[in-house]
């Protein structure tokens, strides 16, 4: 018999139970889906996640503090270990800065605003992705001789400015209870970040040493650098946390932390696929139950069917015949679910992602995978169905009631 | 065409064996329209059985249009019954979600047929038992007798050997029964070989040629007035 034909007859066969084909199928389509829907928003957030840490900046680093092994300040950065560092490592890296951060508000009227002010370097703008807007970034002298002056995010420009060029103007804050004024040296505009999206704060640079006289302190609690595009961040991390630590004297005592976008991620990474994996978990159990389900009806199918086998039988089908009948049945029926999950989990995850603010991205190598895998399920479980009716003896099924 | 040469047929049931055809002997010939008949227990299910390839014997040689069917794998009995053999039921035995067309047409399914060779004998084997207009029925749409009618049309469909029929009329009252004896002499004048399983003598009457089994034995074999059966004519 030819296998057109008994694909034909399979169909034939299920639709003549609709409700029954639709049911049985639950399980698969709900296994599949929720595979589905996970797989595409793990890669979705995924991709989502490596686009916002390449805006970050891919080799882009920032040692800081651990406040609560800290025992002496002694232990937090001064320039002079900056400077250290910068030596050290001119071949590896492409810049260093300290960084401080201080907050600020601007008041107009009865109106108050949060700012935030981050004190670094001249040097900073080669570390974090920025794009000048208007007039230039910090300098030398700006650091050297610790000048009142910002940098100003775009945003600030908008909204106090009316988007019009703001350098040369001054902006005053209150800093820690003081008024400090700042003039306006650039505008700068970044790629949106994973935090402060839709928050309200305004953030600005301003040479370090100028935050550092406002707050009082000499010393830093964290610094920044990039690396070269051809050495490894984390394996610069970890040997000038150990450079430090020597200088310090403070070796293997973890009171310097890291942070990297590559660690990040590679962090983000571990969580999305641990996630999917438990969710994979379920799903599996729920395709196991849902080829038990088919398992089920296609032996109760072949019962109620015991006479139409055993006609078919008479009339020359073979034992192959049979088998491969039933087998294309469970086959049809699962893989038909697998698409309707398919579907579906296309479906939740678009929704899903819409509220996530990212796309869910199904690879078809996936998609392909998912069919074949509810493909096999219907064969592993249509087997003995299958193999239960065509081992059935025709003269005992032509007299079956 | 069929000559059976003393076949048994040896039930194992547990610890009981039991006898079912103890040693028959006999030759149909190309044509002939032969009844078998006897008592419930008597073995001519298991008769029919061997001679419908649905069972082997246990001991005894089978030749079917000259060919020894009696020792042949499962698969090559399969071909056996789609290639030689149409078996009528006395249940009918459609498919129930598949129309008259397409229950005629599954014999051909298995022979491997196109899509339009199948239609086009099908349509034809349907003419000959005279449902030429019923082709897209489905079987709960029919009556008994035209059930049995599609039933034969799928026996024919094939140009078999022989025609098998268990009990065609058991399930049918006297006029349909009758109907169906009518077509079924129509095919034998049309040269067919029909055997025909019965417990009734009226319909073993009816058949040209009367095999009596008793107790797993051929008791009797004896051919009815031949004006029987040349005084029918199917319309």
């Amino acid at each position: 018999m030819r296998f057109l034909e008994s694909v034909r007859m399979a169909f034939d066969a299920l639709l003549a139970n609709k409700m029954r084909a639709l049911l049985t199928m639950l399980g698969i389509i709900i296994g599949i889906a929720s595979v589905m829907t996970m797989v595409g928003l793990g890669k979705g957030s995924q991709q989502f996640m490596k686009g916002q840490f390449e805006s970050f900046g891919m080799n882009r680093a920032a040692v800081y503090t651990n406040y609560e092994e800290m025992t002496t300040e002694e232990q937090l950065f001064k320039p002079s270990d900056i400077q250290m560092l910068e030596r050290v490592f001119k071949d590896r890296i492409i810049a260093i800065s300290p960084s401080s951060e201080a907050d600020g508000q601007l008041n107009l009227g009865k109106k108050s605003y949060n700012f935030s002010l981050k004190g670094v370097n001249e040097e900073y703008d080669k570390i974090e992705k920025m794009t000048l807007v208007y007039g230039r970034f910090l300098n030398d002298e700006d650091v050297a001789s610790a000048r009142n002056v910002a940098v100003v995010d775009k945003k600030i420009m908008d909204k106090f400015y009316s988007g019009l060029d703001p350098v040369g103007k001054r902006i005053n804050l209150d800093i820690n209870g003081e008024t400090s004024s700042f003039v306006i040296v650039g505008v700068y505009q970044r790629p949106a970040t994973i935090s402060g999206q839709g928050k309200e704060v305004f953030n600005m640079y301003v040479p370090n040493v100028s935050l550092i006289q406002m707050s009082g302190e000499n010393v830093y609690y964290v610094y920044e650098f990039k690396a070269k595009p051809d050495s490894n961040v984390d394996a610069v991390l970890k040997e000038m946390i150990k450079v430090i630590e020597r200088k310090k004297g403070v070796e293997g005592k973890g009171f310097y932390l890291s942070y990297s976008s590559q660690k990040e991620m590679q962090m983000f990474g571990k969580l999305t696929s641990s996630l999917t994996l438990f969710v994979s978990a379920i799903a599996a159990v729920s395709l196991l139950v849902g080829g038990i389900g088919i398992m089920n009806i296609m032996l109760v199918s072949v019962t109620e069917r015991t006479r139409e086998i055993g006609t078919r039988k008479a009339l020359g089908a073979s034992k192959r015949d049979i088998m491969v009948q039933f087998l294309i049945e469970s086959i049809v029926v699962s893989a038909i679910g697998g698409a309707i999950g398919i579907l579906l989990g296309f479906g939740m995850g678009t929704i899903a992602g819409h509220f996530a603010k990212f796309k869910p991205v199904i690879p078809l190598s996936t998609i392909m995978m998912t069919l074949g895998f509810s493909a096999a399920i219907g064969i592993f479980f249509g087997l003995y169905p299958a193999k239960k009716a065509a081992d059935l003896n025709p003269i005992d099924a032509l007299r079956y009631e | 065409m069929i000559r059976i040469n003393d076949i048994r047929k040896t039930y194992y049931t547990g610890e009981i064996e039991f006898e079912a055809l103890c040693g028959i002997d006999v030759h149909i010939k190309k044509g002939e329209f032969v009844s078998i008949i006897g008592p419930s227990g008597s073995g001519k299910s298991t008769l029919m059985n061997i001679i419908g390839c649905l069972d082997v014997s246990t001991e005894g040689q089978y030749l079917l249009d000259d060919k020894d069917v009696s020792s042949i794998d499962d698969f090559g009995l399969s071909r056996v019954r789609n290639e030689k053999i149409g078996f009528v039921f006395q249940s009918f035995n459609l498919i129930p979600r598949m129309s008259a067309l397409q229950n005629v047409a599954l014999p051909l399914v298995y022979a491997g047929a196109s899509y339009e060779e199948r239609t086009e004998r099908a349509k034809h084997a349907l003419e000959i038992v005279g449902l030429g207009d019923k082709l897209k029925n489905k079987p709960n749409e029919m009556s008994g007798g035209q059930k049995q009618r599609v039933a034969i049309a799928r026996a024919i469909v094939t140009d078999p050997s022989v025609i098998l029929a268990d009990e065609p009329t058991g399930n049918l009252d006297s006029k349909t029964t009758q109907e169906i004896m009518e077509i079924l002499k129509g095919l034998k004048a049309k040269g067919n070989t029909i055997v025909l399983v019965t417990h009734e003598p009226e319909i073993a009457e009816q058949t040209e040629r009367v095999l009596v089994i008793k107790d797993g034995l051929l008791e009797k074999d004896y051919y009815n007035q031949p004006k029987e059966v040349d005084a029918t004519c199917v319309s």
